[in-house]
């Protein structure tokens, strides 16, 4: 009730307005609503009684304003004719606004935020600037730099405050409320691959950048993602697009006029020769959602996909081989830097899933019920080492990893509302239930052929992780609010080991072997608010985040270790009619960080490490004009000595590859330009990164890396055409490095100091997209 | 309420400022060297061997390569008792398949002849590493690339007299190990040397450990007329050689500060 | 307020430790079926003396002890100082019990060979017996019968080669240390290798070979019985093995027979101090798994 009442306002008033008069609850729930509420027009019959088109508000929502989104255009008559009786309050035709507009229907609003660096990035708002997947649209959020070593179809590794959180063994990665971590996958336990998510139908990104809310699960060591899909722009759009190295695109989108973001289809096809040798990539997805009302207050969602992706990887060079021109391919400085081994490596995956969810919305009472399920199947080969693992034979190190799992999962949580006096207070509980069933092997592969030779993992697993969680938030005064809870995750791991051996020196032995383990962890977690004045917050959080170990690490009956870690997390955040800032400090240490040694299937105590740092970020937005945002973020991350404390910062070596000052811009205008007598909306973007000089081993440090990206489009009718440029300035980079010991060349006496070694960065690459729009007013050509 | 967090963004920023804190490890330049230790000053080395005979050594030499310096001491050093290894104590270690010596400090890849009568340092190589202690070095006997004429076309070489009361027996021969498994490897020498810019790793060799158990007189002798008895494969001299030549304390280590 | 100090408190209450209540842990000592039936063993190839000779074990008494349960993290589940006397070849005793250990995983387990202490437990073991083994301060002391063509050659040997055998890895499924399970025993074994006496060089064990000709070499009649006593094998030189006539030690091809310590320090390349060396290298864990086996 008291969030409808909250949206009504916001809605009823000019919703970008810092003057909302704020009721108790956390001012920043307003503001929140209120930005992201750009509705214009009740979804469907706009009857009093009819359905809401954001989660939470039970009461329709009142009509407002048209609000212009890039690139996209209707009638703005034809608009009006399918909104409510009430004329849209939006610009009027004689303005400098663009003509056509698009039915955009209402974006749903963030939950309440929980710590100072949860943000709800607006990926919609920034589709212009250049960004070729999904896990690149968290460049949104501040102090995350993404590097891919393994192609295409690869998850990116991400950087985030300070953590290397590997390609998802430190962020939980969620879809619809969905985890979709890949548990004890042999290539990375909580690998998470976002290329079955269309880009375009991302309408935002929830991250919260550290353990503060006890919703979050598994592997939220550096925080969480949530993506939210959606179509915001309604119509239908057939696009193909040609760009460099023979990459080809087509994607397809469609949302029913008469019904809200939540109902969509989308389908995207990609191929191209990738940007050096040993890069082609194809991939194809599909994805289809539903919202429908199923009463005022009932909301149910579907959300189906079907991915599938094959893609060949360049894996990682020698520095040293680059620099003295000894790589296989022509000996201009570019064909060295591009070059590969050229060891077979590369991939397939696919991922195919459904998502269902049930939400009810009351004064009192909320609840939300969802149940998932999706088949993965991966597989990948890579090669680091060359010829030095398989002693003396050396026939390869190529190492295949394969991983096949089915997904089955049941999500919910339950608030109930009350007020003590006028300060009201939410007691949440909640519940993740989640199966994996499947298969994970590991194979050494000859080079000639990619033959295998030694199995080193071969085990059908299955893991259960039930969690449940508490939490309330109240209002203690009118300026100071708490929030926190505790969740509890357990974990019931049933291993089947088909590769222990079938000689030992007492016998004969079965070579299959079952075992089973559990483990449990207990997470608190507790944010405080303080309202300093209208649209300042001042936030503080404190939380513990768990990641579980790889079950081939466990032993049978083994109470499962975790890594833990202890987060805090402070700043201020403003709100207000053009946008939002926020200033944050936090600090997080690692007590005992496991990973997982794939050589000899154990976990290896990487020890204790810390980090600190800040982060400034701020959001502007000018209606129809311009959507800017920038962030920049300080971190630094160390390996902390024996019998440090939690405040102990800066002891000890630093971590290398993580970088330290990340800065990040991105920026959309939209105008009608004149081309030829025609008014044609078009719009620019710019995305702009900089990468300050990164700590790598022996004391050394990289260079700092600045690229630009640029998209534009213009849309003249039915057709937009547009224009993509990434790393404008062509700047050569690397997107991994790594030091370790290796032997490509096959030397019989091969160095074994440890060596620098890196994967290539994309150079400037162009894409031109030509789309044809079919705007849901209009007739059907 | 306010105080706590201007006061801790404060230390955020004072703690993080002017920090010079930087990642592990720093590489160096240093030298790689080898030094026969019974080379005297005055003539060819004399040894006097457990068998009783004193044997004078007019040629010595043996090819060695690759060179690893590593960061983990041997077994026996361990337990903290890092002088033990002077006096050698047995190990329980089973060869070259389990001794993790950790990482590689410093390694040379190529192959060095050491001649063993010669007196002073043999510089080998200028090598870059990584700073740090060196506990152990591990080195192969691998063949030299190109032929070296003291080695006659073998990968050691000696070539000497050995007197016995009465008898004096000339001789010479080659060496020659197998490939197979640890035959050309000398795995877990101790050592203790800091690795920093300008240090001379030198490596000693103490050729009175190759022939210490050899029994001259089990020499068949030369057909015709021939002096020289030749140290042949299947005598005992080479038995002895070939398990000397690789034995615990036959190569040392020691490193020279600039 | 009301909800807010049970959370906290629940907060407060939240196990930071990563153990699962307590258990027991037992540990069991064996010789593998060599101790019971001697060489070879019957049903596998590996475990027999190329030279023709088959051994019986009457008595194979170790000093085992000073037991350490460590985790990776630095804390300890047990550090004690018991230490016993057990005979292999009387079967496969449990031969130490600890309550009472946090449920988790111990990643270093290590266990000491140590010399044989009054204060030690006995298992199997006579009073003589222990008190040879306390007063030479052996670690071992292995009495058998070796035989080849129809003579038997005796032998009493006390060993003194303290060991401590670390960072033991399970031999049963490859993962480091023991896992102690909550209200529970979970059962381990440290296993002996004890074909590593006999090994005929320290390098790469892959393909070493049983032999007894050289030790057997050594024997001296003592009232009428052959008998090989253990100092007297620092005769043979390892360079120079003698078979029992004086001449060279050959091979079943003729060829000279040469006991390869590599780089394996010795206090001297005799037969005695390679075989203090070669049975240092037999301490395992629970079947395969190895052990760092360094000289204390």
């Amino acid at each position: 009730m008291l969030s409808g009442l909250l949206l009504l306002a916001a809605t009823a008033l000019a919703p970008l307005s810092a003057t909302l008069a704020l009721p108790a609850g956390h001012g920043r729930i307003a503001s929140a609503q209120a930005e992201s509420a750009r509705i214009e027009s009740a979804p469907f019959d706009a009857a009093p009684s009819g359905p809401a088109p954001t989660e939470a508000s039970p009461l329709e929502t009142a009509p407002t304003e048209a609000v212009p989104t890039e690139g996209a255009s209707a009638e703005g008559a034809s608009a009006e004719a399918a909104s409510t009786e009430d004329p849209p309050a939006g610009p009027a035709p004689g303005d400098d606004v663009p003509a056509f507009e698009t039915k955009v229907t209402a974006r749903r609003p963030g939950p309440a935020p929980v710590a100072a660096s949860d943000l709800l990035l607006d990926a919609a708002s920034f589709r212009a600037v250049p960004r070729r997947s999904a896990s690149e649209i968290l460049t949104l959020a501040p102090g995350v730099v993404l590097g891919n070593h393994h192609g295409e179809g690869h998850a990116a590794a991400v950087y985030l405050r300070g953590f290397d959180a590997g390609e998802g063994q430190d962020l939980e990665f969620r879809l619809e409320g969905a985890p979709f971590n890949e548990v004890s996958n042999p290539h990375g336990h909580g690998y998470a691959d976002t290329n079955f998510i269309i880009p375009e139908l991302v309408e935002s990104v929830r991250v919260v950048e550290g353990p503060f809310d006890p919703s979050q699960g598994d592997f939220a060591v550096a925080g969480s993602v949530e993506y939210r899909l959606g179509l915001p722009e309604r119509g239908a759009r057939v696009q193909g697009g040609v760009g460099s190295h023979g990459a080809n695109e087509l994607l397809l989108l469609w949302g029913p006029a008469d019904a809200p973001s939540g109902t969509f289809v989308g389908v995207s096809l990609r191929r191209g020769d990738g940007f050096g040798p040993d890069r082609a990539y194809a991939a194809g997805t599909a994805m289809a959602g539903l919202a429908h009302h199923l009463s005022p207050a009932l909301a149910l969602r579907l959300v189906a996909m079907s991915h599938a992706t094959r893609f060949d990887s360049a894996g990682v060079i020698r520095e040293d081989d680059r620099e003295a021109g000894r790589m296989p391919c022509a000996s201009d400085p570019d064909a060295q830097f591009f070059c590969s081994y050229g060891s077979g490596q590369g991939g397939e995956g696919s991922r195919h899933g459904l998502l269902a969810s049930l939400s009810r919305s009351g004064r009192r009472q909320s609840f939300e019920q969802s149940a998932f399920f999706s088949v993965r199947r991966l597989r990948l080969v890579e090669d680091f080492t060359g010829f030095l693992l398989d002693d003396p034979a050396q026939r390869g190190d190529a190492r295949e990893q394969a991983y096949r799992v089915f997904t089955v999962g049941l999500r919910g949580s339950l608030v109930t509302r009350r007020a003590s006096g006028d300060l009201p207070r939410e007691l949440e509980i909640g519940y993740l239930a989640r199966h994996d069933d499947g298969d994970a092997t590991a194979r050494r592969l000859r080079r000639d052929g990619g033959v295998p030779y030694a199995t080193s993992l071969d085990e059908a697993l299955r893991i259960t992780n039930l969690a449940a969680w508490a939490a309330a938030r109240l209002r203690l005064t009118d300026r100071i609010g708490l929030s926190g809870g505790l969740r509890v995750d357990s974990f019931f791991f049933d291993v089947t080991d088909r590769n222990r051996p079938s000689e030992t020196r007492a016998g004969p032995r079965e070579p299959v072997q079952e075992h089973g383990a559990d483990g449990l962890a207990l997470q608190p977690r507790i944010t405080g608010s303080y309202l300093l004045a209208d649209g300042l917050d001042w936030i503080a959080s404190w939380g513990v985040g768990v990641r579980s170990t790889d079950v081939a690490a466990l032993s049978d009956g083994e109470f499962a270790p975790f890594a833990r870690v202890y987060a805090a997390e402070t700043g201020l955040v403003l709100w207000g009619g053009l946008g939002e800032a926020r200033l944050v400090g936090f600090v997080t240490r690692v007590d005992r960080d496991l990973v997982f040694d794939e050589r000899e299937a154990r976990n290896v105590d990487a020890g204790a490490s810390s980090r600190f740092g800040a982060l400034a970020a701020g959001r502007l937005g000018l209606p129809a004009r311009l959507d800017l945002q920038g962030s920049l973020t300080w971190a630094e991350a160390h390996l902390s000595p024996a019998g440090s404390g939690f405040f102990d910062l800066g002891e000890g070596p630093r971590l290398p590859y993580v970088p330290r000052w990340v800065a990040r811009v991105d920026a959309t205008a939209r105008r009608t330009v004149d081309v030829a007598g025609e008014r044609l909306p078009a719009s620019l973007a710019l995305g702009a990164n900089w990468i300050g000089a990164r700590p790598l081993p022996l004391g050394a440090s990289s260079d700092a890396v600045a690229t630009v990206d640029v998209g534009g489009r213009i849309r003249w009718g039915a057709l937009e055409a547009g224009l993509w440029l990434t790393n404008l300035f062509d700047v050569r980079y690397h997107a991994a490095d790594f030091h370790h010991v290796s032997n490509f060349a096959g030397a019989s006496a091969p160095s074994r100091v440890p060596a620098a070694h890196f994967a290539a960065a994309p150079p400037r690459m162009a894409m031109a997209t030509l789309a044809w729009i079919l705007d849901p007013a209009e007739d059907a050509p | 309420m306010r105080a706590p967090s201007y006061l801790f963004a404060a230390l955020v920023l004072l703690v993080g400022c002017g920090d010079a804190a930087v990642t592990d490890g720093r590489e160096v330049a240093f030298t790689l060297a080898a030094e026969s230790m019974s080379a005297g000053e005055g003539g060819p080395p004399v040894i006097v061997t457990r068998t009783g005979w004193t044997v004078t050594l007019e040629e010595a030499a043996v090819a060695i390569g690759p060179v690893y310096l590593l960061t983990e001491p041997p077994p026996s050093a361990r337990r903290g008792r890092l002088l033990d290894w002077i006096v050698p104590r047995a190990w329980a270690h089973s060869g070259f398949e389990h001794f993790d010596g950790g990482e590689v400090r410093g390694e040379y890849l190529g192959r060095f002849v050491i001649d063993a009568v010669r007196p002073g340092l043999q510089a080998i190589a200028a090598a870059r590493g990584l700073a740090g202690r060196v506990r152990s070095v591990n080195l192969e006997l691998q063949p030299p690339a190109a032929d070296a004429p003291s080695l006659r076309g073998h990968q050691a070489f000696v070539r000497g007299i050995a007197a016995r009361g009465d008898e004096t027996i000339p001789f010479e021969g080659g060496l020659d190990l197998p490939d197979a498994g640890a035959g050309r490897k000398v795995a877990g020498i101790p050592a203790d040397v800091e690795l920093d810019d300008g240090v001379t790793v030198v490596i000693e060799l103490h050729p009175e450990r190759w022939l210490a158990e050899a029994d001259f007189s089990a020499l068949p002798a030369p057909p015709g007329g021939d002096e020289r008895r030749r140290i042949a494969p299947g005598t005992q001299p080479h038995d002895a050689w070939a398990l000397g030549v690789r034995a615990y304390g036959t190569f040392t280590l020691r490193g020279e500060r600039p | 307020m009301r909800h807010f100090l049970p959370i906290v408190g629940l907060a407060l209450a939240a196990a930071c430790g990563d153990a699962d209540g307590e258990g027991s842990i037992v540990f069991r000592i064996s010789g593998e079926e060599a101790a019971h039936t001697g060489y070879p063993v019957p049903g596998d190839p590996d475990l027999a003396f190329v030279d023709g000779w088959t051994l019986r074990f009457d008595k194979y008494l170790v000093s085992v002890g000073n037991l350490r349960l460590e985790g990776a993290d630095g804390e300890t589940g047990w550090a004690g100082k018991d230490s016993a006397i057990v005979d292999l070849v009387a079967g496969e005793p449990e031969v130490f019990r600890i309550d009472g250990v946090a449920a988790r995983r111990w990643e270093r387990f290590s266990y000491e060979i140590l010399p044989a202490s009054a204060a030690a437990g006995r298992i199997g073991v006579s009073n003589a017996d222990a008190q040879r083994m306390i007063a030479g301060g052996f670690n071992y002391l292995i009495e058998g019968t070796a035989t080849k063509e129809g003579r038997d050659f005796r032998f009493s040997w006390g060993i003194a080669n303290p060991t401590r055998n670390r960072d033991c890895i399970d031999g049963q499924d490859g993962s480091p240390g023991v896992v102690i399970r909550n209200n529970s025993v979970s059962r381990y074994a440290i296993t002996l290798h004890l074909d590593h006496l006999f090994y005929d060089h320290l390098g790469d064990h892959d393909d070493a070979d049983m032999r007894f000709d050289a030790i057997a070499a050594v024997a001296r009649e003592v009232d009428g019985v052959l008998t090989i006593a253990f100092d007297d094998l620092e005769a043979q030189r390892l360079a120079d093995l003698r078979d029992a006539n004086g001449g060279p030690l050959l091979d079943e091809h003729g060829a000279r027979i040469v006991y390869d310590p590599f780089s394996v320090p010795l206090d001297d390349p005799n037969l005695r101090s390679y075989l203090l060396a070669a049975s240092r290298s037999q301490g395992r864990f629970n079947g395969e798994g190895f052990c760092a086996n360094v000289g204390s």
